[in-house]
């Protein structure tokens, strides 16, 4: 059934089996999930099914560590979230992703990743991906495209891609057809209510931006807002617990961790640029599953070296990109017969290096420069949080404050894995690798750092309630009814794109209220 | 000279270190001074098939002992390229094969060094480095 909050009698009181707060990935999969249990089951969504403007406002606040992305353009506050922007790209993490490893501080789940296999076989048809198959060498149509890389330092790490799934538009019609489904639109929870004891939340207050509020009781509540609001929304919670809401142990917020992004190398690339279609493209398969590829550091490597867990993003043509431009002069020069600058006599010197450059500049072209961009983990830091500020959105919230860090710790896993990956295309013959200057520099600051908006950590896992805010089930530490899900709940980020794993954690734990009666 | 290969499986001596070297030495000596060349000098760098630029060759060179002073040794970097005991390349042929494979197996080992950011196999920092020395 679909409902409107600003529909509903003012300071209506509303009861619900099961209350989901947020339609994004997780909110919509765990309400598909919960859909003919029996139990009367309450999607909260603040916006409209589509974009507006007043509402995406609400996502407002300040950056003050590394610099991001303005925080109202990092997410959407629609019906299907973030979903309505993402670009499909799926993939598990790796199963050393969930070790506690000891060169890794704040490492480790409670759970391991057998333990979720089972959620993210079920998770891909969320997705409109193809079966849960993650190695390449199981996929035929891929199988001559996988570079030889020496498997005890590099992988070919495989994604699926997602048409990508709108989930708002894509399951919409179910949920709103679901006889114990009740969709509820433009509701903005205000304040999640506990019982004196802090021990159950009671109630969740709504809200309209018109101002019409209502007062919602459910039996069993999920934040599931994502990994920037999950933390607002218990932060700002202060009726009971003057911290916040599960905050006793003051770590809602703490361990922000995102998929830092900077382009890092450049290599000239001596094959043919069809050598590398698995890991610049995507290649549809057969079956219709669409794979792409990276270059990603071997298990073994990862614990010899004691490395955090990362792969490379490889394309061709930046255009504008330090390396194309180089190279370009370079040809140029190649042509004139001048070689004005160390690094172009460099390139002149070596043979291999040389018979490429000369490409650049037989071709002119773009084409001819490898990029490569960090696609790291990052090391779980308490410091890099999500806090509250003084000012306040339009209901009176106060707005969130992100001190993103990013270490130097990140810094040089990134140069190590650039330096591994160009040392396999360099000994396999494809191509010599440049590291930009600002990862060899002693400067711990990144050079044009993006997030890619996957905002983990700020509830983590933990059967620890002193290390973490959830439990393995995602309960909030102290609460009976109280859970969250989605990618705040990671207490590692590993480097794979976190939707899979927020949909297969969502499914788990829809699993686990159906199994306790909830 | 002719390019079959041609190796001998001799024990390694310093007198066989410094013919290599020697030979070596004497490919980098007929480098030209920049470009791909012509004249004279034009069949050595194809012969060797591996760099054109003598100049470039030395800064690398001058680059890699800089940092590495106690490298600056003909014998030392010889050493380095063909290994202890093995069999000791004495054609220009032999010598490419040993240089490649050492490129090839540094990059396998990870053996590298950068030089302004380019990753270079060590070996092919020690060639250079050699060409200093000449």
């Amino acid at each position: 059934m679909l409902m409107d909050l600003a529909q509903l009698e003012p300071d209506s009181t509303l009861d619900a089996d099961i209350a989901i707060i947020g339609a994004g990935a997780a909110g919509i999969a765990l309400a598909c999930e919960l859909a003919g249990s029996g139990r009367e089951t309450w999607l909260i969504e603040s916006g409209d099914f589509d974009f507006d403007a007043a509402t995406q406002a609400l996502y407002a606040g300040k950056n003050i560590g590394t610099p991001y992305a303005p925080l109202d353009t990092v997410r959407l506050r629609y019906f299907g979230g973030s979903t309505n922007h993402w670009g499909g790209h799926c993939r598990p993490l790796d199963p050393i992703d969930f070790e506690r490893r000891d060169w890794v501080p704040h490492s480790g789940w409670p759970i391991e990743r057998k333990d979720l296999d089972p959620f993210y076989a079920r998770a891909q048809d969320y997705c409109q991906l193809g079966p849960y198959r993650y190695d390449a060498a199981t996929w035929p149509g891929v199988k001559d495209k996988v570079l030889p890389f020496a498997p005890d330092k590099l992988g070919t790490r495989v994604w699926q891609i997602s048409p990508p799934t709108r989930f708002g538009e894509v399951y919409r019609d179910r949920l709103v057809k679901a006889p114990d489904v009740r969709v509820l639109m433009h509701a903005n929870v205000m304040e999640i209510v506990a019982n004196a004891d802090a021990g159950a939340v009671t109630a969740v207050r709504l809200g309209t931006l018109q101002g019409r509020t209502a007062t919602l009781r459910p039996r069993t509540l999920i934040v599931a807002c994502g990994g920037i609001e999950n933390a607002r929304l218990l932060l700002a919670s202060t009726g009971v617990e003057k911290t916040g809401i599960g905050n006793r142990n003051d770590l809602v917020g703490r361990f922000f961790m995102e998929h830092p992004h900077a382009l890092a190398a450049y290599a000239v690339r001596k094959a043919d640029l069809e050598r590398f279609a698995l890991y610049y493209g995507e290649l549809k398969q057969a079956d219709g599953t669409v794979l792409h590829a990276k270059p990603g550091l071997a298990e073994s490597l990862q614990r010899q070296r004691r490395l955090l867990s990362g792969c490379v993003d490889l394309g061709y043509g930046y255009d504008r990109s330090e390396g194309y431009l180089a190279l370009r002069d370079l040809g140029k020069n190649l042509s004139s017969g001048r070689f004005e600058r160390f690094g172009r006599d460099v390139l002149d010197v070596l043979g291999d290096l040389d018979d490429a450059a000369g490409g650049v500049c037989r071709t002119a072209s773009h084409e001819a420069v490898l990029w490569l961009a960090s696609n790291s983990e990052q090391v779980p830091d308490p410091e890099s949080r999500v806090t509250l500020g003084d000012d306040k959105d339009s209901l009176g919230m106060r707005r969130v404050k992100l001190d993103w860090r990013v270490s130097e710790v990140e810094k040089r896993n990134v140069r190590a894995v650039c330096t591994i990956v160009g040392e396999e295309l360099a000994r396999l013959g494809l191509g010599r690798l440049r590291l930009d200057p600002w990862l060899l520099s002693d400067d711990p600051r990144w050079h044009d750092i993006e997030g890619r908006f996957h905002h983990m950590g700020t509830t983590r896992m933990s059967d620890d309630a002193k290390q973490g805010v959830v439990d393995r089930d995602g309960r909030v530490h102290g609460y009976g009814n109280l859970y969250i899900a989605g990618s705040s709940i990671f207490p590692t980020s590993g480097y794979a794109n976190p939707t899979l794993t927020i949909v297969a954690l969502a499914i788990r734990l829809a699993d686990h209220l159906k199994q306790k009666g909830a | 000279m002719s390019g079959k290969l041609r190796t001998q499986p001799v024990l390694w001596s310093r007198r066989r270190t410094v013919v290599s070297a020697l030979a070596l030495a004497a490919v980098m000596a007929a480098l030209p001074e920049s470009g791909a060349g012509s004249g004279p000098f034009t069949g050595a760098p194809s012969a060797l098939g591996l760099w054109r630029n003598r100049n470039a060759t030395r800064a690398i060179g001058r680059r890699y002992l800089a940092e590495r002073p106690h490298e600056a040794d003909a014998t030392h970097l010889a050493r380095h390229l063909f290994g202890d005991g093995g069999a000791v390349p004495v054609s220009l042929a032999d010598i490419r094969q040993a240089v490649v494979a050492a490129r090839n197996r540094d990059f396998a080992q990870g053996d590298t060094v950068l030089v302004d950011g380019w990753l270079l196999a060590r070996s092919e920092a020690r060639l250079c480095a050699l060409s200093v020395l000449s």
